[in-house]
């Protein structure tokens, strides 16, 4: 790919975010004519504006720590919700909730990011370095090792939950994904997660050579376990990050990706670079939808995020399984 | 026989376990004579149905995965990894909004899971197989979620609690209905018992013995998605039961590949143990079984990946 088309390319992905953004900030669940939305009488635009706001970073924070795991596993099938990281930080989110006073979003982003790492840990044991096996490359076990994970996990929080129906009105909406519109405790997560997008660019390079083998990384001076635990912190804190504000998501570490890495050929930096405002507008998109199309209720992003996902998840499969790939170069 | 044998036993105990603990233990006469005593609202009312329904839906769920494993030679293809009960949970959630019949919805749901993972995984392998029932899986609970968020509040706490398997409102019609069920399927599996047998060989011993092949697969594949549909009506979308129930009957009892009925009453012990314990762990909670039965099953999974990477490294 030509330096030309690929400044193209994100030129046009950037201008779609931008529309999405705008669309997001225009249309609500409360229909409001334009001239009333710019006078902002009722706040609505700066709740919105927080919203958008939100959805853009995590966004892209899953699309990244989607594509970092990916690449770092060699499984196009690794994304934070399959294997089960994100529901380890709502696990550990959940369990401060329930044990402890603390309630800050500082608290909740250590929890989170605390249960992501650990889930992360225990799957890179059960499925990482794992030699490739089986069909295109994919390996069983990372889908399988999530699946536990995440039930596991997922099971706990709900034990927790059960006794008590307040917690379990908040729990039911955090769980299936939506995104914040109050400024409460969100501030510290999107703080980290905008670092974090800026400072994960740079691991591209290593976790590049990395993907040529572990002997090639250290002949070529970049200690491979070094590199192993920067992308799994970045992947894990951004993980905790996105769920403290929005809960877990799934899925849209898994379709972005895979649109980004088909997009830039081969290039994970370029790859990266795609990622980012894919992964921003589809969550503002979702969240946008999710806000018109069941007025004056809304349906939450992470629900329409997980209905499309799954069918994701069988188109992924269907490219991947098929004997010749269609991103071969 | 012998493996049967040890597991009829084990259950028993298990049941009469089951019967005599709870919130008040019971001495193993009272057990004996409440039972016989219509009166005894304690075994009658709470305890009587609540383990009927989890032997009948363990023996359910325990009979679909081995036949599942069975006839597909993929120890991870059982109905709740390859989103057969998801599909058969939502199919039940439908039947519900549209005012059908709950059984008919989850039998066509579990059917159409089916039948979209084969063909999805046509000619793929085993790998594509279960890799396609996670999708498929993952996208039924999904359709689930936005249906049941859809629903008004009353009917939300009640199939939350239905969606994490619970016992709590069993009673004995179902049971029975269940285990009525079940027997014809057993009658079903010791008629084909031949065929049934030469499932591990490989299709091509198969059709080299005489086996009819599709109609073998048919008739398994009926039964299998039948039980399901049976089991999550009756005790909600019980995860890992399927999974667990025949590695351990085999590891337990030492019993050959196909194992079919020492799996199911494995399966039958399995929940009614989890069902004991979770009377017991929180006895004024309705803690759900399902969640129980996750607590043991998917430690299991991951020692199971555990065990085979340390067999391959």
């Amino acid at each position: 790919m030509s330096r030309a088309s690929f400044a193209s390319i994100l030129v046009l992905l950037c201008l779609v975010l931008c529309l999405c953004a705008a669309l997001s900030l225009r249309f609500g669940a409360a229909p409001v004519t334009l001239g009333a939305l710019l006078n902002d009488t009722l706040g609505l635009l700066e709740s919105r504006m927080f919203r958008t706001v939100c959805a853009i970073c995590v966004g892209a924070a899953m699309a990244i720590s989607g594509l970092m795991l990916q690449t770092l596993t060699g499984n196009p099938l690794a994304d934070p919700g399959i294997t089960g990281i994100n529901a380890g930080a709502a696990l550990a989110a959940i369990a401060l909730a329930y044990f402890t006073p603390f309630n800050s979003g500082m608290a909740i982003l250590l929890a989170a990011s605390v249960g992501a790492g650990l889930a992360g840990y225990t799957l890179w044991h059960l499925a990482g370095a794992d030699p490739v096996s089986g069909a295109g490359g994919i390996a069983l076990r990372l889908p399988l090792a999530g699946l536990a994970i995440e039930t596991l996990c997922l099971a706990l929080a709900t034990a927790l939950i059960l006794a008590d129906a307040e917690m379990q009105a908040r729990y039911l909406r955090w769980i299936s994904g939506a995104i914040p519109a109050v400024a409460r405790t969100e501030t510290a997560p999107l703080g980290v997660i905008s670092v974090l997008l800026v400072a994960g660019y740079f691991t591209c390079e290593r976790l590049e050579l990395l993907s040529l083998g572990a002997d090639q990384s250290d002949s070529l001076g970049r200690n491979p376990n070094r590199t192993v635990a920067l992308v799994l912190t970045c992947v894990t804190v951004l993980s905790g990050a996105s769920v403290a504000i929005a809960g877990p998501l799934a899925f849209l570490g898994l379709l972005v990706p895979f649109v980004a890495r088909g997009l830039a050929a081969g290039s994970l930096r370029r790859a990266y670079l795609f990622a980012l405002p894919i992964g921003a507008s589809a969550l503002v998109l979702a969240d946008t939808i999710g806000r018109v199309i069941a007025r004056p209720g809304e349906v939450h992003a992470g629900i329409i995020a997980a209905l499309l996902g799954g069918p994701a998840l069988i188109m992924v499969l269907r490219r991947v399984l098929r004997p010749a790939r269609w991103h071969a170069e | 026989m012998k493996p049967v044998i040890t597991l009829s036993l084990a259950l028993g105990c298990l049941v009469f376990l089951a019967l005599s603990g709870g919130r008040d233990w019971l001495a193993p006469a009272d057990v004996w004579h409440g039972l016989w005593s219509t009166e005894n609202f304690v075994i009658h009312v709470l305890r009587l149905p609540r383990t009927a329904l989890a032997v009948a839906a363990g023996l359910a769920l325990g009979l679909a995965g081995a036949l599942m494993q069975g006839l597909t030679r993929n120890p991870l293809a059982t109905p709740d990894v390859i989103g057969l009960v998801q599909g058969a949970s939502l199919g039940h959630i439908v039947a519900l909004g549209l005012g059908t019949s709950v059984f008919l919805g989850e039998t066509v749901g579990a059917a159409f899971a089916l039948f979209a993972v084969i063909a999805l995984a046509r000619e793929q392998g085993p790998i594509a197989f279960v890799l396609y029932g996670i999708g498929v899986g993952a996208t039924a609970s999904a359709a689930t979620t936005v249906i049941l968020l859809r629903a008004p509040d009353a009917t939300i706490t009640q199939m939350m609690l239905w969606l994490s398997g619970s016992l709590a409102r069993a009673d004995l019609a179902t049971a029975g209905a269940l285990l009525g069920g079940v027997i014809c399927a057993v009658f079903i599996v010791l008629w084909r018992a031949r065929d049934l047998r030469t499932l591990w060989l490989g299709d091509d011993v198969m059709t080299g013995l005489g086996v009819n092949l599709p109609v073998l697969r048919f008739t398994v594949l009926g039964l299998v998605t039948l039980l399901t549909a049976g089991a999550t009506l009756a005790v909600g979308p019980i995860g890992f039961l399927a999974f667990t129930a025949a590695p351990l009957a085999r590891a337990v009892t030492g019993a050959e590949p196909p194992a079919l009925f020492p799996a199911a009453l494995m399966g039958a012990c399995l929940l009614t143990a989890a069902d004991l314990a979770a009377r017991l762990i929180a006895p004024l909670v309705t803690l759900p079984t399902g969640l129980i039965m996750t607590l043991i099953g998917a430690p299991y999974l991951i020692f199971f990946l555990w065990s085979e990477k340390r067999k391959t490294a």
